[in-house]
């Protein structure tokens, strides 16, 4: 008597294996910690850095570095004086301060950007945005596909 | 070797609401519609525009004359009377308000100058077409930014950070429900869900509100609503911690 082979079971499908990947975000100014949402995943760093590095170009001509609030006190590791220095430097007039004494006082900078933006050069707005160590850029981070 | 194939595709820049009812765009481009030609995608982005023009105001698009033209303000005055259009008139501190100038007269300007308005502000645009290589997609799952206001938890618009990205929509689905249980349960107790009076007094009060990300996603502009109660969570039952967004994937066929 020969036995009834036993019936095959299914294969299931394989589990993909999981590969590192790569992303591009911005961290952003946050009580949590907290990014931009990325829109594509890479498989190369280098592709992600490319991208990044569009997107950086991107945010340089539309955002305004001041908009939240900020000054280049904030912005800049080396201080407001250092700023004042390079504006010094490259030729241009820093906004006035507003009426009031001590921490009243204060520079509207987001509007000076808006107000100066066609007498700056590109030149001169580049050589800002790359005093600004402490603006938040973004950036590759690696991730898990699977 | 053969160069892959490519796809028109029709993409909506990335405006989001910002202070006071105004728009801000930022980087980044969301896709709406994919065609095998350029012209079928031409005329799709043509269509779209000429929707959001009708609903948009251009001088809410950003606050500044920076961010609508090229050109500076005298020029843009000067191109809009070549064109037949007297814009407004500066007021004592100089400055002009172009916001309310187009809320009073673009009716009366008639389509061609309407036309001509828009021509001239040329970074207020909406859609663009973009040449892409047909690339796979993804799903991320991303965990939601909410943040209190001292009043409710608000979802932030743009922000989520990923946890992890999958092939298939049905894996990173369930993954994100894996991991909405366990964030429920921890906010429930932290927020004391089970003592929360759902009285007829509180009837509107919503301890979650994520109607802004809600539309932005969706592209909706300043004033255009969600359904009633869209977007709103009075307990944590329904809240989504976290989500799934799809992402393209480069390089990971």
């Amino acid at each position: 008597m020969t036995r009834k082979a036993a019936p095959k079971r299914a294969k299931k499908p394989a589990k993909p294996k999981p590969v590192s990947a790569y992303i591009v975000v911005r961290e952003m100014v946050s009580v949590n910690r907290s990014y931009t949402e990325p829109d594509r995943v890479f498989l190369s760093r280098s592709a992600a850095r490319k991208h990044a590095g569009e997107l950086n170009r991107e945010l340089r001509a539309l955002l305004n570095p001041f908009d939240d609030g900020r000054g280049p006190g904030d912005l800049m590791s080396d201080g407001q004086e250092a700023f004042d220095a390079l504006l010094k430097k490259l030729g241009l007039s820093a906004p006035k301060k507003s009426k009031g004494d001590g921490y009243l006082s204060s520079r509207d900078w987001a509007a000076w950007w808006d107000r100066t933006y066609y007498d700056v050069t590109e030149t001169q707005r580049d050589a800002i945005w790359d005093a600004l160590d402490e603006f938040k850029w973004y950036t590759v981070t690696k991730t898990t596909l699977e | 070797m053969a160069k892959p194939a490519t796809r028109f595709v029709v993409k909506r820049l990335n405006w989001m609401e910002w202070h006071s009812g105004r728009m801000a765009r930022r980087p980044g481009e969301v896709a709406v519609a994919s065609f095998a030609t350029f012209d079928e995608a031409e005329a799709e982005r043509a269509r779209r525009e000429g929707e959001y023009r009708e609903r948009a105001n251009p001088f809410e698009c950003g606050r500044a004359v920076r961010n609508w033209t090229h050109l500076d303000e005298p020029r843009l005055r000067d191109w809009l009377m070549d064109h037949g259009v007297d814009p407004p008139e500066p007021k004592k501190d100089g400055a002009a308000d172009w916001s309310a100038w187009w809320k009073q007269n673009q009716k009366k300007l008639g389509a061609e100058k309407r036309a001509a308005v828009w021509e001239a502000l040329d970074k207020v645009r909406f859609f663009t077409v973009r040449e892409e290589p047909a690339r796979p997609v993804g799903y991320a799952v991303v965990v939601v930014n909410w943040e209190y206001n001292d009043e409710f938890y608000d979802a932030n618009t743009e922000q989520g950070e990923v946890i992890r990205v999958f092939r298939t929509r049905e894996r990173a689905e369930a993954e994100c429900a894996d991991n909405n249980d366990i964030a429920r349960d921890v906010w429930a107790e932290a927020l004391g869900d089970a003592e929360i009076e759902l009285d007829d007094e509180d009837e509107e009060f919503a301890m979650f509100d994520m109607r802004d990300r809600l539309r932005r996603r969706r592209g909706l502009l300043p004033g255009e609503k969600l359904k009633e109660g869209e977007g709103l969570f009075r307990t944590t039952a329904n809240v989504p911690f976290y989500e799934v967004i799809e992402v393209s994937l480069e390089g990971l066929e």
